[in-house]
């Protein structure tokens, strides 16, 4: 057979690459954070985005049991850190930010676990509110404190179950596929839930908690939280129980409680109040047995109540020698 | 070096090691069915949406290059497309949906629930075709899932059906010939399916050409002539024009002549090679000697 003289040629090229290793490992929907998002709630939205049930995502990343994302939000570990960095691309300084290492609030996280009696203490907390504006439902990170009884943004009271079945709010673990603003056992929905307003008497130390604990590290504040945790005991009658396995309801009455006798004891031994030019502090001390452990400063705003604590600076200062504190706040 | 392409003159100045490593490397030959089967890809890809499924069978017999043809597909797809939008599946070796499914997930590189069953697993691929809306899904080796009981192979059809109605997904099927029976054996999915097959090659034309580009790739000192009649022959026998077969001869041959130092082939050199072609190696003198 002849050949013609100029020769034709095809393209040849190493093909170096196979598909295997072009395409990566990365999970096939990712998911963004949303401000101030809890480490549990973005899981919970990444496993849903993917289409597996939340349970199944912490039995991938070698949690165990459908409770470990809840510890991870206390501190996460190296190798879970870099599963998740492998799986999603998310750094671990975001992963950080969702949770609660390092974070000097941490002892007073709600446990969100069974106890030793197998019926479970207390459960997340949620706005309904704030789960109604959002166009991707998601819980914060502030809902899981103990500190948190009110939302920040709305005011009203934050709660911790199910409207239809009375069922507590699941942190993770599900086994459905269910969205987070749905409960877990009902199905219902949670962002019909009605509101509830705050008692005005613990209204400004609601607010004062929740722009304390906003900050990261505040100064001198271990002592406050010491003394947060005991609350119980110091009230009549006193409880056993740490403050931070009650539920939301119980930790209201607890701050009621406490309020009051702080009201009874400034009446009788007024405190002493200093006004400095756009300061204002009040000192607080306990007399009574009652509260002689607790002195919180107690907040009463006599001008403009509400917007002296939400728009003034919050300071915790104490004196070197005696153990008191107060609150200052200037506007 | 004139009968060398431009990127491999370099490789003649390296050393003996990298000259076999360079020459053994998998390799793109762009001949004209493979670039008309990629044609026929990139117009399933951007046909607009319809209402029924439209598939494609990429069928041929083994080693003929169907799944360099699928994945050069993929991967130039992968490079140019904002977003992805075909992926490759290597198809499970069992029958039935439930490793079908599964097969689907691990090509998307999704978590697994492991207790999932067949519904578990449907459910999510639902989720994640809803978000991640695919138009084509190349199934590589899809004669594995045709080796069941008929109610198996009915369900992984209805189910490439549902594909194409509810998502809008161009299935494409790469195997043997048993595709193309289990295909045409209903006029319900021979209305979907369209054949681009990739045949033996034929001695002519294009084989000597393709001999030639080949030679062209590979860094020998001296154009070898591999086209020239006895060798073409000779080497077509051997391969029994089958592509694959083709380029691991060749490559052979190239590095058998690098390490011997001759440079140059000879008809009795190709007899000399240890090669038995695929047909004839199930009673072979080679295998009575195994006895």
């Amino acid at each position: 057979m002849m050949r013609k003289k100029e020769k034709k040629a095809f393209v040849v090229e190493v093909q170096d690459q196979s598909y295997r290793t072009f395409v990566c490992d990365r999970w096939p929907v990712s998911v963004a954070t949303l401000p101030n998002e809890l480490l549990s709630s973005w899981l919970k939205r990444l496993a849903h985005a993917n289409g597996i049930a939340p349970y199944h995502v912490a039995s991938t990343l070698g949690l165990g049991n459908g409770f470990g994302p809840v510890k991870l939000e206390r501190s996460i570990p190296e190798r879970v850190a870099s599963l998740l960095n492998n799986y999603t691309g998310m750094d671990s300084a975001t992963l950080a930010a969702m949770s609660f290492g390092g974070n000097a609030w941490q002892p007073l996280l709600l446990p969100l676990r069974n106890n030793s009696h197998r019926w479970q203490s207390n459960w997340l907390q949620y706005c309904p509110q704030c789960l109604g504006a959002d166009p991707t439902p998601y819980f914060r990170k502030s809902w899981r404190l103990a500190t948190s009884v009110s939302c920040a943004v709305h005011r009203c009271v934050l709660k911790d179950r199910c409207p239809s079945c009375g069922a507590g709010i699941a942190a993770f673990g599900q086994r459905y596929l269910v969205p987070p603003h749905l409960c877990a056992s009902c199905h219902s929905d949670l962002r019909n839930t009605p509101a509830g307003k705050l008692r005005r008497t613990i209204r400004n130390l609601a607010c004062a908690l929740n722009q304390l604990s906003s900050r990261q590290t505040p100064s001198r504040s271990s002592a406050l939280i010491l003394q947060l945790l005991d609350l119980p005991a110091v009230t009549t009658p006193p409880l056993s129980g740490p403050f931070i396995q009650l539920s939301t309801a119980a930790r209201i009455r607890r701050l009621d409680e406490l309020v009051q006798h702080l009201s009874i004891t400034s009446e009788n031994h007024p405190g002493q109040t200093y006004r400095t030019a756009g300061k204002v502090q009040w000192f607080a001390s306990g007399k009574s047995p009652d509260i002689s452990t607790l002195r919180i400063a107690y907040l009463r705003a006599r001008t403009r109540s509400e917007q002296v604590a939400h728009s003034g600076k919050i300071e915790v200062l104490s004196q070197k020698s005696t153990p008191d504190f107060w609150l200052s706040v200037s506007n | 070096m004139e009968h060398l392409l431009d990127h491999v003159t370099p490789y003649l100045k390296m050393s003996l090691e990298e000259r076999i490593t360079f020459i053994r490397s998998p390799r793109w030959i762009g001949y004209s069915a493979a670039l008309q089967a990629h044609r026929r890809l990139g117009d399933l890809l951007s046909r607009p949406a319809a209402m029924r499924t439209n598939g494609l069978m990429l069928i041929g017999p083994y080693a003929n290059g169907k799944t360099m043809i699928a994945e050069r597909f993929a991967i130039q797809h992968l490079r140019t497309a904002p977003a992805q939008k075909v992926w490759v599946i290597q198809t499970h070796e069992g029958s039935g949906l439930s490793h079908f499914y599964s097969s689907i997930l691990t090509a998307f590189k999704a978590p697994m629930a492991r207790a999932h069953g067949v519904a578990g697993k449907a459910d999510q691929i639902d989720q994640l075709f809803n978000r991640l809306s695919p138009q084509m899904l190349i199934f590589d080796e899809f004669h594995n899932a045709l080796r069941g009981r008929a109610q198996d192979t009915e369900a992984i059809f209805g189910f490439l059906r549902r594909l194409g109605r509810v998502y809008d997904i161009s299935p494409v099927l790469l195997g043997e010939v048993a595709i193309y029976d289990h295909v045409n054996a209903t006029d319900e999915m021979a209305s979907r399916f369209e054949l681009c097959s990739v045949p033996r090659w034929q001695y002519g034309e294009e084989y000597l050409t393709l001999l030639d580009s080949l030679e062209a790739a590979l860094p020998l000192a001296r154009d070898f002539g591999l086209s020239a009649e006895p060798m073409a022959r000779k080497i077509h026998a051997l391969s029994e024009g089958l592509i694959g077969e083709n380029v691991a001869i060749v490559s052979r041959i190239a590095v058998h002549a690098i390490t011997s130092g001759i440079e140059r082939v000879t008809l009795a050199a190709i007899e000399m090679l240890p090669y038995v072609p695929l047909s004839a190696r199930r009673q072979s003198p080679q295998r009575n000697k195994l006895l």
